[in-house]
């Protein structure tokens, strides 16, 4: 999986539009370091499996993005040889880990691979600004913003092409 | 650090919050002091003439190592140390696990944090943790600084249960002002005027109060009139250690700390990220800034040397070492005219009992060590009706305080509420818990439904996660010789000091608290329409069964009552100045002086006390 296919599949599964993931003038590059944990030996990524995911979302990552949901819900999310693999992309932009791919996230099993990415993977986990919040210890807020109703983030249907 | 050819007024053992306060008073009266501090120095709280500090650590390397903990834990930014180890509450573990600890337990590098540092006898967990470092516990104390009401000091002549302290509201209400501005207090005197608290003329604190949340203020407009039995559920802000904006003092200035305000990094526990938030080396600094205090960092503290004719304490044993994971590199003594215990209240009553075998120091009452308290913490959690925003602003700003005082204290605890702004991330984990609930539906890996990704996700998060809130409710705990600690005779730490070894439980009145605590809690989502989650906490320092209920109940990191003040050598360990009846040169300070626990976090009474001590202290000389 090259890194655009990495983002545009992200866009996809994230709800983010590519070019909100991967910015032209990208100065955090979480989408790169999230990424590298896809070749990290660690983690003990199936090649097949990982080739399987890389495939399917190449076959529909030209859908127009109203049906492009459609297709990752019946070609990814239902499939269950690649689906536990999208998830943990998931994972990793909302919340910025790395979770075990041997075992339920929620679980405490040890010894397991659980790990936050990087200290920048944490601080741009997409779960904070969905709240109209921000990552526990990384506020850029001023004294007093919690007394105001935040904008949430609007939603809609996603582009998954990348910004060249 | 060349301590030989010093001779120091006072030497405290701590360099915590209690040592902190008092060095900084002590030094200010020009009393020369050194600080024994059992963990790593912090950049910039050092002796002036101390280039040789092995471990530093500074305020980014704490956030950096909190932004890749997996459990964003009180202990999460602060790296474990083998020489100085402290629990954790990922460690909190049932006594029947604990019996499996073998009688071979001296804990070789390393190993600390999969066993945990307390050896816990039970048969409740005790489900508090403390740091030991420069700055101590207060690296992640939450900011709470009420004050205690006036007849919290007398619950037995009041309410015939528990002791009364060797002092009055009255008594300390000055050290309470001279805490709340070396602290920075941001309160509002009006509203902190409930149940008979008063303040001296014109009083004002040193900054205004913290603007509510909307979860707050939603609370406050939901409770408005509300009452569960007999008692007004009125929700008040929460006088905070936090700068918020200054406020005019007497002399016409504004108050200045120099720190920065708040930003709401929702993160006073584990830490904050920019100081806004007191915490003890700010003290410290200052105390080192006169040049009377010098500081000793990596030095353990084992053995407390009396004199067997005159009964007073001639020195202080410490153990240093090189590196958090080293053993024991030198052994020493340092002396002083005077000697202060600053330690957490559970490191304090080991050190005491440690010490001048078999009796143990400042132990003529068979007290030190006994009456182990926490507040056990019941959680309630469920979703607003409407989205209330967690995870913005400091983790709390309001509570319910009239909760706090009234006959039912006859019968049990009273408690008071803490309304969280953080969520489910206490008892359930959020939001990673909930998120992963979503993209995994039941744990599946196979499949997630159609809202398990993408634009249903974010909507679901939008939804559901802005409503999720959390009510605490910090319960009183009656003095009780059978929760105490002693060192272990058998289970070391690397340096061949005794690990605790604590024995707790939480008696009839504490869990009748916990029920009335669940019926106020079921009255409260009642009236404000809150969905109840009612599902057990992911986290739990301890549950327990009460008139066929199943309760949880959590650790509050109040350590409290192991070296208690009173009225007389016979059942307690000091007078209320903090001085042991039985050491004429020796102090015992910290939230181990409490004679009871009331209910409000004790860390703003805890520093009114170290200034009540450090003027007997000066006083002495």
């Amino acid at each position: 999986m090259t890194l655009d296919e990495f983002v545009g599949l992200s866009a996809a599964l994230t709800g983010y539009d590519a070019d909100v993931l991967k910015p032209s003038a990208d100065t955090q590059r979480v989408s790169e370091a999230l990424y590298a944990e896809l070749s990290n030996p660690d983690n003990k990524i199936s090649p097949a499996q990982l080739q399987q995911l890389t495939d399917t979302w190449n076959a529909i990552a030209h859908t127009p993005a109203a049906q492009l949901e459609d297709q990752v819900w019946q070609q990814i999310v239902q499939n269950p040889a690649i689906n536990r693999l999208a998830q943990n992309i998931i994972y990793m932009w909302y919340l910025g880990i790395w979770y075990d791919l041997g075992k339920n996230p929620n679980s405490f099993a040890t010894p397991n691979n659980d790990h936050v990415v990087s200290s920048v993977a944490y601080i741009n986990g997409l779960v904070w600004g969905e709240m109209g919040a921000h990552p526990m210890g990384f506020s850029t807020g001023d004294y007093g913003y919690w007394a105001h109703t935040p904008t949430l983030p609007a939603i809609n249907a996603v582009s998954a092409a990348v910004l060249k | 650090m060349n301590t030989s050819n010093k001779e120091y007024d006072v030497v405290i053992v701590g360099g915590g919050w209690a040592g902190s306060l008092l060095a900084y008073k002590l030094a200010a009266a020009n009393k020369t002091v050194l600080v024994l501090e059992s963990g790593v120095a912090i950049d910039g709280v050092t002796s002036s003439d101390d280039n040789d500090q092995p471990e530093t650590y500074q305020r980014g390397d704490f956030m950096e190592t909190f932004y890749l903990a997996m459990a964003k834990t009180p202990e999460s930014p602060y790296v474990q140390n083998y020489n100085a180890p402290r629990p954790s509450v990922l460690d909190i573990r049932t006594t029947a696990e604990d019996d499996k600890i073998p009688d071979n337990c001296n804990q070789p590098v390393k190993s600390i944090d999969t066993k945990g540092y307390f050896i816990q006898k039970g048969p409740m967990p005790f489900g508090s943790t403390y740091e030991r470092r420069g700055g101590g516990t207060s690296w992640h104390w939450l900011g709470t600084s009420l004050r205690l009401l006036p007849k919290d000091f007398k619950m037995a002549s009041e309410y015939k249960v528990g002791v009364d302290w060797p002092m009055k509201y009255e008594d300390l209400s000055p050290y309470y002002d001279e805490a709340e501005y070396e602290i920075g207090v941001s309160a509002d005197v009006e509203e902190q005027a409930i149940h008979g608290i008063t303040f001296s003329k014109g009083y004002v604190y040193p900054m205004a109060k913290i603007p509510p949340t909307l979860l707050d203020v939603a609370m406050t407009t939901g409770l408005k009139n509300f009452h569960w039995q007999n008692i007004e559920m009125k929700v008040t802000g929460t006088p905070a250690g936090r700068n918020g904006t200054p406020n005019k003092m007497k002399d016409g200035t504004y108050y200045d700390n120099g720190r920065r305000q708040c930003q709401g990094n929702t993160n006073c526990t584990p830490i904050c990220p920019i100081q806004a938030k007191y915490d003890a080396t700010i003290s410290m600094k200052k105390a080192l800034m006169t040049g009377n205090v010098d500081i000793m960092y990596q030095a353990v503290a084992y053995d407390i040397k009396i004199d067997k004719l005159t009964q007073q304490v001639t020195g202080i044993m410490y153990k240093t070492y090189e590196t958090i994971n080293g053993g024991v590199k030198d052994t020493g003594v340092v002396t002083g005219k005077k000697y202060v215990i600053a330690a957490n209240a559970i490191e304090a009553a080991k050190l005491l009992l440690m010490s001048n075998a078999p009796f143990g120091v400042a132990n003529g009452s068979g007290q030190v060590g006994k009456n182990l308290m926490d507040h056990p913490v019941y959680l309630a959690w469920g979703l607003m009706p409407k989205s209330t925003f967690p995870f913005r602003g400091p983790l709390s700003t309001s509570g319910i305080e009239t909760t706090r005082d009234g006959d039912f204290r006859k019968t049990r605890a009273a408690f008071r509420i803490e309304i969280g702004n953080e969520g489910w991330n206490w008892p359930g984990g959020a939001p990673y818990t909930q998120l992963i609930n979503i993209v995994s539906p039941g744990g599946a890996v196979a499949h997630g439904d159609r809202n398990s990704f993408g634009s249903g996700l974010r909507k679901q998060i939008q939804k559901d996660f802005t409503r999720q809130f959390r009510i605490g409710f910090l319960m009183e705990q009656l003095p009780d010789a059978n929760n105490y600690i002693v060192p272990s005779k058998k289970c070391m730490d690397n340096l061949g000091i005794p690990r605790p070894e604590i024995h707790y439980d939480l008696n009839k009145y504490t869990r009748e608290g916990f029920k009335a605590a669940a019926d106020a809690a079921k009255a409260i989502f009642s009236q404000l329409k809150v969905e109840n989650a009612n599902t057990p906490p992911v986290a739990t320092g301890g549950q327990f069964k009460y008139d066929n209920v199943t309760y949880y109940s959590q650790g509050a990191g109040h350590v409290m009552g192991t070296h208690r003040m009173g009225f007389n050598k016979y059942d307690s360990v000091t007078n209320a100045d903090m001085k042991s009846w039985d050491h004429d040169n020796l102090y015992i300070v910290g939230c181990g002086s409490f004679p009871t626990t009331a209910t409000a976090n004790p860390t703003l009474t805890m520093s009114a006390l170290c200034f009540k001590a450090a003027d007997a202290i000066i006083k002495s000389f």
